[in-house]
């Protein structure tokens, strides 16, 4: 009797564990991320993602995370978002970062806005892709200072606030976390972020108007500059389209210019030391001036605290140098623009400053 | 019923896609390819981007930036018809030498096409200078597009900048360069295009590559026995600002093209 007791047990068993593995509800649930509906705005243009990266909610919220996370710096005091601050336009209002154990930077840290359209990133462009961009700052030393490997380790062991293993297996079906997981998480995160809802914005779409001294700014924006007694062609404009030209709304060429800051480049020679070119000696990327009145101080090096400094620095035409660009009029006494017009020109700056992007709750510290 | 039909449509669909693959192969096989080889001179001299050159005889001149749109690459067969190759490229001496390709896809390339005479244009075709924020609707990276083609579109005069020169001058040897100059072109009016007649004709095949090498003379730019422009005094167009300048600049620029045969 036992014995057929036995004997049934047994099958039972063989049976169970014949049918375990055939068995749905034990398994890893199949992976299925959703696909990220990026909107571009009008008079944008299309917008590359690459196809190693494609865009996911799951992803983007990941990235999200990630980009507030302070365990991606050495000692879980800094994170992305410590130095680009949302009311900054996601800049940093100090002229240089904080690091860890009290480092310094000595760049101004830029604003992340419309990166997505960019082809190269930081001051010098020494990166080519927002992923490589993101890979940068968690093991500079003056930044967040930790290796990627301390920082997989942590997001797949430690204890956080959010199940990271259980988010990056939903935005990348893996259950290994890994650095590149994490750079293209934090990269489709940046590339959600896009402010196309400044005043002039809606000046090009025909909703709005701009004041009569937005307008003034406005066409001295986009007129050249200098006086036409000594500078061929001059218009006595501001200038300004040359290197932050609209093509796209952008407000940047995406090219680099030395414009007039320093005689010489000893302290930062700027995409020289990516391209090792001499003509590349003291240019720095042209950032967009989308949301610029937010974004103080200006320059590479934040040596400018206010717009009115900017325009004086352009009106003066620049210091001379080896590299200046074409376009200062360091040898013909500058802009030579009167008050009202510099007013004018910083009215017209601050239409494309642009709330509900710097606002935006999906931009916001998670935590 | 269903594996009746299968049956009945597989050797169809096998047919469709054989005769798709096909017409991809001969598609390509049409296609014959030529690469302009482009250097720059100065005086007969062969220079880069950033070299330092002589202007009126004793001023050190910097060459900075050339860059300029070459559009629709075209042949001429010898019965004297045009074969355009619809190509646009945006070629930036950064800092020495550019090729710019085109590919010419028309059937008598099959049986190979003799031709007399090459050309292409400088600038961007009308009908696209002038669409509404026309680089938004390239992809980012086309030479027309608003990263391929950074720098080279405003949006409020004349659509897109065909061509920019720019470089800077010292009065004398060892002094600083403090004396800038800058031609950047653009409107229809002021497009150009360079026509080379070949010396002897060159037969052109599918499935063939011709390179022909070509010469720009950035010295003939500003000075030839018809014109010339003084850098010092007036060297300086953003083309609606100093039209005059300009047009002898593009003038000047058509004719500074060669081709070596």
């Amino acid at each position: 009797m036992l014995g057929k007791l036995t004997n049934k047990i047994n099958t039972a068993i063989i049976l169970a564990l014949l049918f375990i593995p055939g068995c749905d509800c034990c398994k890893e649930p199949p992976f299925e991320a959703t696909p990220y509906e990026l909107e571009i705005p009008s008079l944008f243009p299309p917008m590359d993602i690459p196809a190693d990266n494609p865009m996911t909610v799951e992803g983007v919220e990941l990235g999200r995370h990630l980009f507030w996370e302070k365990g991606l710096s050495l000692d879980y005091t800094i994170s992305c978002g410590s130095c680009h601050a949302p009311d900054a336009s996601f800049s940093d209002p100090d002229q240089f970062s904080d690091g860890v154990n009290g480092a310094i930077g000595t760049r101004n840290a830029s604003a992340i806005i419309n990166l997505g359209w960019s082809n190269t990133f930081f001051w010098d462009g020494r990166a080519l892709t927002l992923e490589d961009q993101v890979r940068d700052p968690v093991e500079h030393p003056l930044e967040m200072n930790v290796a990627w490997e301390v920082v997989e380790d942590r997001l797949q062991n430690d204890d956080f606030s959010v199940d990271y293993p259980q988010m990056f297996w939903d935005a990348f079906g893996e259950e290994v976390i890994t650095e590149d997981l994490a750079v293209k998480a934090i990269a489709q995160f940046m590339r959600t972020m896009i402010s196309s809802d400044s005043k002039f914005d809606r000046f090009k779409r025909g909703e709005t108007s701009l004041t009569d001294i937005e307008s003034m700014g406005y066409q001295l924006f986009l007129r050249e500059g200098g006086d036409p007694e000594n500078v061929p062609g001059g218009e006595f404009g501001a200038d300004c389209f040359h290197c932050h030209g609209e093509a796209g709304l952008q407000f940047s060429d995406y090219l680099f210019h030395n414009n007039g800051l320093d005689a010489s480049f000893e302290n930062d020679p700027g995409r020289f030391d990516v391209t090792g070119w001499p003509l590349d000696s003291g240019l720095f990327k042209t950032p967009t001036l989308r949301n610029v009145a937010l974004s103080a101080p200006f320059m590479h090096d934040g040596r400018f605290e206010t717009l009115e400094e900017v325009i004086e620095h352009y009106n003066s035409g620049g210091v001379p140098s080896s590299t200046i660009d074409t376009f200062m009029k360091y040898t013909t006494g500058g802009l030579q623009l009167a008050p009202v017009q510099k007013e004018a020109l910083i009215a017209f700056l601050h239409t494309l400053t642009d709330t509900t992007f710097t606002n935006n709750p999906d931009f916001q510290d998670p935590f | 019923m269903n594996r009746i039909s299968f049956k009945k449509f597989f050797p169809i669909c096998l047919s469709f896609f054989l005769m798709v693959g096909l017409t991809s192969c001969w598609k390509n096989k049409d296609a014959a390819q030529i690469d302009l080889n482009i250097s720059l001179l100065w005086n007969g001299q062969e220079v880069s981007i950033t070299d330092t050159v002589t202007y009126q005889g004793s001023m050190p001149l910097r060459l900075e930036k050339f860059k300029t749109y070459i559009d629709n690459i075209s042949i001429r067969d010898t019965d004297g018809n045009w074969i355009s190759s619809g190509s646009i490229d945006l070629i930036e001496f950064m800092p020495s030498n550019e090729v710019t390709v085109a590919e010419f896809a028309a059937t008598e390339m099959r049986r190979g096409l003799e031709i007399d005479a090459l050309k292409f244009g400088i600038g961007v075709p009308s009908e696209i200078n002038f669409m509404d924020n026309a680089p938004i609707n390239f992809d980012n990276d086309h030479p027309l597009g608003v990263i391929g083609g950074a720098g080279m579109y405003w949006t409020w005069e004349t659509g897109y900048i065909f061509s920019k020169f720019e470089g800077k001058i010292a009065l004398a040897e060892g002094e600083d360069f403090t004396i800038p100059f800058a031609f950047h072109t653009g409107l229809d009016e002021l497009y150009r295009e360079v026509v080379f007649e070949l010396n002897s004709s060159v037969v052109i095949a599918a499935e063939e590559q011709h390179s022909f090498d070509i010469t720009l003379d950035l010295a003939q730019t500003i000075s030839s026995t018809d014109d010339e422009l003084d850098l010092i005094n007036n060297g300086i167009t953003h083309t609606l600002n100093n039209l005059e300048l300009a047009e002898r600049y593009v003038n000047l620029l058509e004719d500074a093209w060669e081709i070596d045969q």
